[in-house]
């Protein structure tokens, strides 16, 4: 059962958006995002009523001082501002906690001083920058051809019943994501995953149950 | 016959630490840097053409060549150095990253000196952050002892490495998309001519070299020419790094001289094939090279001349080794979907063939197809290539026409006319597994 309720939801966000410093009280900020349901575990009569209004919620990005800083140093590697767009996503992921919102996306372009349009068409063409939420583990598998060979479409269902998720899903505690990724340059070492940013290869269902173990201390 | 046996390692020797700078200089480090700053930059460029030296990227196009086609004069220019690492079946740069980190700055050193290059990107895949980290750390001592940055070595010379970090698309590793994926544009390919030498990174010449590549410059201007261009196959000359995986014992990077039998490679390199079962078939230099039967393998040597021979080519090296027990019709649904989803969508017979492609393979997987459906097949590869802006649509067409052409049999097993005989029972998942 998917639990939290929309009141619940309201808070979470009003709390974030306080402790970003802003007066709760203002009227709706200009930055808004479309949640997918699922993101934030709505009931399924809510996630029914919602799926085609989406949640409009209010969520502010603003770049830290010393991310703003990084930023500079990161313009200066290259002759046009525009090539910083790329690092600049990476920033903007890193302190939205792992995805890029609209509003994260809005602050890059302004920063570089590009259309938000162009910053939207770079961010989508790439499989890492996160459109949307994702678990406080990000769960990688490889399926290409030298991990499939070595058993990743088992371990990839053995995970998927796991944690009762397919791929691009996260579980409600919000804790897993989970993605079928190309090959991850591990080839040799199959069958692969990324948890987050780390490596995880020749992998066996023991030796993957093992790994998720751990996490959840 | 070239063997392994003798053969001494240069590009990945086993030294521990070999990522310290002090560790890499006390084993040769940096003497091939400066043997080419006492050069001319010409001299530089001859020595690499004469080393015979080829692209490891994947097209195999001789590197001294490539260089000389910079032209002249004090224009800005780049370096773009390949670290994209995408290929299905390839993962030897991120041992030169781990192991060998300052042979590919000396070589990068070396070809910004020999073309007047002040800045070089090293673009390097977004999943290898942790491999950008260590090269990161060798960069910066690189830079603390004078070997990059402002008058390199007393002599006057200037250059930049500058390290960025991709995020997760395939077709950035093809030349023209990596550049304007550092731009900052949407990567899509460009058109061309102009080549890069040309207009290159913001409209200004620029070369692209896979890091392997440049790693193997270091080696030739450390050694020389003439030693370099004994080792292995005549035509197609070095050292190069052999990615073995799939269904063999011992899968790995194996450092060896090219044109060494793929039977060698397979059988004692790497063990051998997994529970002693029966070899099926080999795709020798990652996915996007057409696939081998057992009687092509044995042939097989692993350079261009003896890997035409028996119609496929070296690709990156990356040999992926399938067993008897292999569903190839399955292998060549997880390749094409790989193709599909990476397909930029710029060229129409690309964008649509990808999708085809997968489709009518994901029909012969689900035991759906008929004659009509492996005819089309090979007509949508007609269609795709040679038709489009860049070779992803080639490397998406190939795979297709040579597993169905090669292993006819696996493929008409699998369609309904044939349902009685093969009794078959697959599920209509492979079809709708997108
Ligand atoms: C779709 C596609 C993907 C490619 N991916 C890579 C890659 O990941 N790494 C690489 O070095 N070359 C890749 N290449 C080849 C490059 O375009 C280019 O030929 C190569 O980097 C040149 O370096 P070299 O001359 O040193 O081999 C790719 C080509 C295509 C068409
Ligand atoms: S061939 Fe495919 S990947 Fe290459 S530019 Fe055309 S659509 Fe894009
Ligand atoms: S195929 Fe899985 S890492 Fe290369």
């Amino acid at each position: 059962m998917r639990s939290k309720s929309i009141l619940q939801i309201l808070k979470i966000l009003d709390s974030s958006h306080k402790r970003d410093g802003n007066d709760s009280k203002r009227p709706l900020p200009e930055f808004c995002i479309y949640l997918k349901p699922y993101a934030f575990d709505l009931t399924p009569d809510l996630t029914l009523v919602t799926y085609n209004l989406p949640l409009i919620t209010y969520i502010m990005f603003s770049f830290t001082k010393e991310n703003l800083q990084r930023i500079e140093a990161e313009k200066k590697k290259y002759p046009t501002v525009e090539s910083a767009v790329m690092p600049v996503l990476w920033i903007a992921q890193e302190q939205n906690g792992n995805w890029l919102s609209e509003a994260a996306i809005k602050a890059t372009a302004d920063v570089l001083d590009l259309s938000p349009a162009h910053v939207i068409g770079v961010a989508s063409f790439y499989t890492m920058y996160n459109k949307q939420p994702v678990g406080k583990y990000h769960l990688q598998v490889c399926s290409n051809i030298s991990c499939s060979l070595l058993g990743a479409k088992k371990l990839i269902h053995h995970l998927e019943n796991k944690l009762a998720i397919t791929h691009g899903e996260t579980t409600q505690d919000g804790l897993y994501t989970f993605s079928e990724v190309e090959c991850l340059g591990s080839c040799g070492t199959a069958p692969a995953m990324q948890i987050n940013d780390d490596y995880h290869e020749n992998l066996t269902i023991e030796k993957m149950d093992e790994l998720l173990k751990g996490l959840e201390k | 016959m070239i063997s392994l046996a003798g053969y001494e390692k240069v590009i990945l020797p086993d030294i521990p630490n070999l990522n310290q700078i002090a560790v890499y200089e006390k084993h040769g480090g940096y003497e091939g840097l400066k043997k080419a700053v006492a050069l001319s930059q010409d001299d530089v460029i001859n020595e690499v053409k004469k080393s015979g030296l080829r692209g490891r990227g994947g097209a195999g196009f001789p590197t001294g060549l490539k260089w000389s086609f910079m032209p002249k004069g004090d224009k800005v220019r780049y370096l773009a150095c390949n670290g994209d690492e995408g290929e299905p079946g390839t993962f030897k740069d991120r041992q030169i990253f781990e192991f060998n980190p300052h042979l590919f700055i000396e070589g990068t050193l070396i070809a910004c000196y020999a073309m007047g290059i002040k800045t070089a990107y090293v673009y390097i895949r977004g999943e290898y952050i942790k491999w950008i980290n260590i090269l990161q750390a060798s960069l910066d001592e690189a830079y603390a002892k004078g070997y990059v940055g402002q008058n390199i070595l007393g002599k006057g010379f200037n250059t930049d490495i500058v390290i960025h970090r991709g995020a997760g698309a395939y077709i950035c590793g093809e030349e023209s998309s990596l550049m304007n994926s550092l731009e900052g544009k949407r990567p899509y390919p460009r058109i061309k001519p102009p080549f890069p030498a040309q207009v290159g990174l913001w409209g200004q010449p620029t070369t692209i070299n896979n890091i392997e590549t440049l790693a193997n410059a270091a080696v030739i201007l450390r050694k020389g020419a003439d030693w370099y261009s004994k080792i292995g196959a005549e035509k197609h000359p070095g050292p190069v790094l052999y990615g073995i995986s799939g269904h063999v014992n011992k899968p790995g990077v194996y450092e060896g001289p090219t044109g060494m039998s793929l039977k060698e490679l397979i059988y004692d390199v790497a063990g051998g094939i997994k529970n002693g079962k029966k070899l099926k078939a080999v795709i020798p230099g990652g996915s996007s090279t057409p696939i081998l039967t057992p009687e092509s393998v044995e042939k097989a040597t692993m350079d261009a001349d003896g890997l035409r021979a028996v119609g496929t080519s070296m690709g990156t090296a990356g040999i992926i080794v399938m067993d008897e027990d292999t569903d190839l019709v399955e292998a060549l649904h997880i390749l094409s979907k790989f193709y599909h989803h990476e397909s930029c969508g710029q060229c129409t017979p690309c964008r649509e063939g990808t999708g085809w492609l997968e489709k009518i393979v994901g029909k012969f997987a689900a035991g759906i197809a008929n004659q009509q459906d492996y005819d089309l097949l090979l007509k949508i590869c007609a269609n795709m290539e040679g038709r489009t802006v860049c070779a992803l649509a080639d490397a998406a067409a190939w795979p297709v026409r040579n597993t169905i052409t090669r292993f006819k049999e696996e493929f008409e097993a699998r369609m309904i006319e044939n349902k009685n005989k093969a009794g078959w029972d697959y599920s209509m998942k492979a079809v709708s597994g997108v």
